[in-house]
């Protein structure tokens, strides 16, 4: 294993920033999960830059190019083969963004493709549960990458019964804090994360769940203000 | 209006309330109508007749011209607002009643307005004309009025006209006596269109029935359109016309109007123009900017076809309804108007939170995100720049990422 670390062929978790900054509690939820698994990974928290996602969102096209290529460099330094992000805002970044400012031959996954793998080949344990819950789909995750499955399995394979709002996959609902608004327009942001959460009670589903933590974020703060009647989690948190 | 207020008024509530309900009775009937079709294949069908008919606009221009004019229609063309409301006061006589359509061209342009100083003009759309009558804005570009309540409209009814009405039926009814009246004793009707095919045919979609009496019933029809609506033939315009309704209603249309020429008859043994219906119609070919557009870089903006989806599945149109856009409503109307005056309009590109669902939607598959993107882009680049979109810009260059390091302290989340 060392061999590899020092050749390549490395395995990296990025995290992406909102979990480092702001869920460190769930980015370590995510680690233990990853070496739970089994898996040998490496981490360049300290070291690696913002994917570049916001300042993209932003329209700062030429300074999103810097970040990338600075990542990609790092990423090289380090033989990374492999990332696994739990931000689907990064997923969709390094995924499709970054091949677009170099060429790389680095492999992309979101967390839920990781584990989900993992529960199929029996190296994840897991107490079957039961409850009503329903799966909210982050528009980077689904709308922009095509993944909308993996989550939903994972649910139900943890014994769930999944229920779907109305607005769900493609045509998802918006938590309304995306491009940037919840930091320019704070308010509206809340506001739109209120209707989402409403359209997650309307299904009669006591947990709302997600796999992206700026959604996690803007719904969990929106079911406070609606006095906490449905319950919002990330997927760590249930795992 | 601060986006604060706007969320807190109670008018833009209960246009969110309806567009929310709205939105998914739509949903429904528009999946069940497009269960068999093949929506990928349509729509790049749809696209790349958008994008031919943009790419050979001069072209599609000259041969519309030629065909319709040879077939009697005559043609104006206007490179803004003011040339065609010039050409309007040369074609409709002053004091003359004017019956119309609702038309997003017309709107956009603000003739009805203008036009008002000088002759009557009724709406003969039912949605346009609650509207009018109970002194709001429409919210939609299909169906204009669904925010406002039977009851609201009984309300005004009895206000304006005297009259009690009880059942929704029993308001149609007086509607429609109402609006036939005045098409029955008008001599200018003014329309919009919704595509224009080069070999010589304007295509006008309708569900009521009162666009067909329209182009039939006054002596001259006077249609106004964006050049975006020209293609190159009658089987494009016929697909266009189609997903319109389908993406506009969730069903099929009532109508579909084909004009190709005034009504005419020869069977007196000349050619006559005017026989039962129109003996006059003009076509406005509107410029008002697009060539501007297309020329900035923002080409696929006018690929849209007027449907109104969008405006069902954008969380910020649902909470700032006609604040979200102006004159074009939703995602079109912020991209039109930051791409003509971005030092004032930028700020607006800012509360789009790139979420796809537009996208999406769209039945031309119009990438709304990537065109936001780009004028934020264009915007920055001119230093109009949003205050937190500048400190994270700032943190990230210090610190590698968008947040200032202390989490205590983290207060804008700036991330997406």
């Amino acid at each position: 294993m060392i061999f590899h670390k020092f050749f390549g062929r490395n395995t990296l978790f990025y995290p992406g920033c909102l979990l480092k900054f702001l869920l460190p509690e769930l980015r370590d939820k995510y680690s233990q999960i990853l070496e739970k698994i089994g898996l040998d990974f490496i981490e360049l928290e300290k070291i690696e830059l913002c994917c570049g996602s916001p300042i993209l969102s932003a329209g700062y096209p030429a300074e999103f190019k810097k970040v990338a290529t600075k990542n990609l460099e790092l990423f090289n330094k380090y033989g990374v083969e492999k990332i696994i992000t739990a931000c689907p805002a990064c997923y969709r970044t390094l995924k499709f963004e970054y091949p677009l400012v170099a060429s790389s031959n680095i492999q992309v996954e979101h967390i839920s493709q990781t584990i989900l793998r993992a529960m199929e080949e029996g190296k994840l344990k897991y107490k079957s549960r039961g409850g009503v819950v329903t799966y909210h789909d982050p528009c980077h995750l689904g709308r922009y990458s095509g993944i909308y499955e993996e989550p939903r399995q994972i649910l139900r394979k943890l014994g769930y019964k999944v229920v779907e709002m109305k607005l769900n996959r493609e045509y998802s609902f918006c938590c309304g804090g995306g491009g940037g608004v919840k930091a320019n327009y704070p308010k509206l942001a809340l506001e739109i994360a209120k209707d989402r959460v409403l359209q997650a009670m309307e299904v009669g589903a006591e947990l709302l769940v997600t796999t992206c933590p700026m959604c996690y974020i803007s719904l969990k703060g929106a079911s406070e203000e609606l006095n906490n009647k449905i319950k919002v989690v990330e997927l760590s948190e249930i795992l | 209006m601060k986006i604060e207020e706007v969320l807190k008024e109670k008018k833009a509530r209960v246009v969110k309330q309806a567009l929310a309900t709205a939105s998914l009775y739509y949903f429904d009937a528009w999946m069940k109508s497009v269960e068999e079709v093949d929506l990928t294949e349509l729509k790049e069908k749809l696209r790349q007749i958008k994008e031919f008919s943009l790419d050979h606009l001069g072209e599609l221009k000259e041969k519309a011209v030629n065909s319709l004019s040879r077939n009697g229609i005559c043609v104006h063309e206007a490179r803004d607002a003011r040339e065609a409301k010039r050409i309007l006061r040369e074609l409709i006589p002053r004091g003359e009643k004017v019956v119309k359509s609702k038309s997003n061209t017309i709107r956009e342009l603000g003739i009805v307005e203008g036009l008002r100083r000088r002759n009557e003009v009724i709406e003969t759309d039912l949605g346009d004309f609650i509207v009018e009558l109970c002194g709001e804005e429409p919210i939609h570009s299909i169906v204009p009025g669904i925010h406002i309540s039977l009851q609201r409209m009984k309300e005004k009814i009895f206000e304006k006209f005297g009259k009690k009405l009880g059942s929704v039926e029993e308001v149609i009814q007086f509607l429609r006596e109402h609006i036939r009246r005045a098409i029955f004793t008008a001599n200018v009707a003014l329309t919009g269109a919704n595509a224009i095919a080069a070999d010589g045919s304007i295509f006008i979609v309708e569900n009521e029935g009162n666009i067909s009496l329209l182009s039939r019933i006054p002596k001259i029809h006077i249609i106004v359109a964006g050049i975006e609506k020209l293609v190159a033939d009658s089987q494009s315009a016929l697909r266009i016309c189609q997903a319109l309704a389908l993406w506009g209603t969730g069903a099929a249309s009532s109508y579909i109007n084909i004009i190709s020429s005034p009504s005419k008859t020869a069977d007196l043994g000349t050619l006559i123009y005017g026989a039962q219906g129109a003996r006059e119609v003009h076509l406005i070919l509107v410029d008002n900017g697009r060539t501007e557009l297309i020329q900035k870089g923002y080409k696929e903006a006018l690929y849209c076809i007027n449907c109104g989806a969008c405006l069902y599945f954008c969380p910020v149109y649902r909470e700032l309804t006609t604040h979200f856009g102006g004159q074009i409503l939703g995602p079109q109307g912020v991209i039109r108007r930051a791409a003509r005056d971005l030092k004032k309009n930028f700020r607006d590109l800012f509360l789009c939170t790139n979420c796809g669902a537009c996208e999406k939607i769209c039945p031309v598959g119009i990438a709304i995100p990537h065109l936001v993107k780009m004028l934020r882009g264009k915007a920055n680049s001119q230093k109009l720049e949003m205050e937190a979109n500048r400190k994270m810009i700032q943190n990230l260059r210090k610190s590698g990422n968008p947040f200032s390091s202390a989490r205590e302290k983290i207060k804008e989340i700036y991330c997406c």
